[in-house]
């Protein structure tokens, strides 16, 4: 098994009790499943912790994958179910940054790439879980309409519409910093 | 009401990348027709290009070991195991790179039990070795296709606790791997590498050098919290 083993033939080792190439998938898919749950939970620690259990998740339920669908839209699922269970039993509300708070911000400042990210996630924590959820999959994953509602296990129109609607509270949230115009 | 659900539409398709030609021809005229589907779209374009601009966190180092080892925790077996990314060294010792067997030494120390008696090249292209005249090389590296694949076999025959510590600025580790069985306990984490063992083992590394540089990582063997021996050795940075 090498990093170029696709992901089909790599599931089916592991189904045949091959760790190694589970351990492939972990090291082609941990990137994008932490960033993924790191955008819905914030907290690194967490993300890191929630990302473990969605790749022992997979492991564990590996033989019910239907290979009819894309392997990173079955982890995609795992990981962000463990991020919105996560976020349920949590069910708090997440401490907004005192510089998001405030509107003193200098606008220069603010878009420095590290400063930026910060308040781009004081943003992305502000709005439902389940709207974060499409956001950061479509603007952060590239994923299509379909893959989404693969993803989300919902109809494809709800993918849009939720896309439509939380994209425009971020734009409008980020919009009041003077992030965007 | 109809009319402006196709607006929101074609302007969400094409910042989604999804319009067709067509679309993109009605689209033209409504943006030129349109002020505030003009603005609308310009201001989620904008949003669209923050986005894509915002750089993707690193995750942990040691995250894929973690898993990995957990995944062994879970089914309770002592069996031996390998994690290679690369697949190619859980084939064997003998693919490291030949080409390692030319790295130069840069230096040895033993700290106790054992004393620096390297370079001396193994048939496994180590380029250092450290250990005692009684029981042989313990601790040596060699170069693997930009690797360094560190070899530890703690020379005690009793159960004892291993901790192998590197500079997580010099070095990510990427594979661990033991052939032989019986480790417990394994752990990594803040430039650390850790088990326990109830017998003797060969336990092996994989390290990506960051720097050009170089560093030393240190190995210490203990039981009951008494360091019994330990070792470290300047590993090679980026060629």
């Amino acid at each position: 098994m090498t990093n170029e083993t696709d992901d089909t033939t790599l599931v089916q080792g592991c189904l045949d009790g091959d760790d190694q190439a589970f351990g492939v998938l972990v090291l082609r898919y941990q990137g994008p499943v932490f960033n993924a749950i790191l955008r819905m939970v914030r907290d690194r620690d967490d993300a890191t912790d929630l990302t473990q259990s969605a790749f022992l998740k997979a492991h564990r339920e590996l033989a019910r994958f239907d290979d009819r669908h894309k392997f990173f839209s079955w982890i995609y699922r795992i990981a962000i179910n463990e991020a919105l269970n996560h976020l349920k039993r949590n069910r708090r509300q997440e401490p907004l940054d005192g510089d998001f708070a405030s509107d003193d911000r200098d606008p220069e400042r603010a878009f420095a790439g590290v400063e930026t990210s910060r308040l781009v996630q004081d943003a992305l924590m502000r709005i439902t879980p389940d709207s974060r959820a499409v956001l950061i999959l479509r603007h952060f994953h590239d994923c299509s309409y379909e893959e989404m509602a693969t993803v989300l296990g919902i109809p494809e129109k709800t993918v849009k519409s939720r896309l439509f609607t939380a994209r425009r509270q971020l734009r409008d949230l980020l919009a009041a910093k003077g992030i965007l115009p | 009401m109809k009319a402006h659900d196709d607006h929101d539409d074609l302007i969400q398709r094409d910042i989604d990348g999804r319009i067709t030609e067509n679309e993109r021809t009605r689209l033209a005229a409504l943006l030129a027709d349109d002020p505030g589907a003009r603005q609308d779209h310009r201001r989620l374009a904008s949003l669209r290009d923050l986005l894509a601009g915002l750089p993707p966190e690193e995750p942990p180092a040691h995250l894929s070991v973690k898993v990995l080892r957990d995944i062994r925790a879970r089914r309770g077996a002592k069996g031996a195991w390998s994690f290679w990314p690369g697949g190619r060294l859980a084939l064997g010792y003998g693919y490291a790179a030949a080409a390692g067997a030319a790295l130069a030494i840069l230096a040895i120390h033993a700290a106790t039990g054992g004393r620096a008696f390297g370079p001396e090249p193994s048939p496994r292209n180590a380029v250092a070795t450290i250990g005692s005249e009684t029981t042989g090389p313990w601790l040596s590296f060699r170069g693997a296709d930009g690797k360094v694949a560190l070899d530890v076999a703690a020379p005690e025959k009793g159960a004892v606790d291993v901790t192998v510590a590197y500079d997580p600025k010099s070095f990510q580790l990427v594979g661990v791997t033991n052939r032989t069985g019986g480790l417990d306990r394994l752990s990594t984490g803040d430039g650390q590498v850790r088990w326990s063992q109830d017998r003797p083992q060969r336990v092996t590394l994989l390290l990506t050098p960051r720097t050009s540089a170089g560093a030393r990582v240190e190995v210490k063997y203990s039981a009951e919290g008494k360091v019994l021996g330990g070792g470290s050795v300047e590993l090679p940075g980026i060629n």
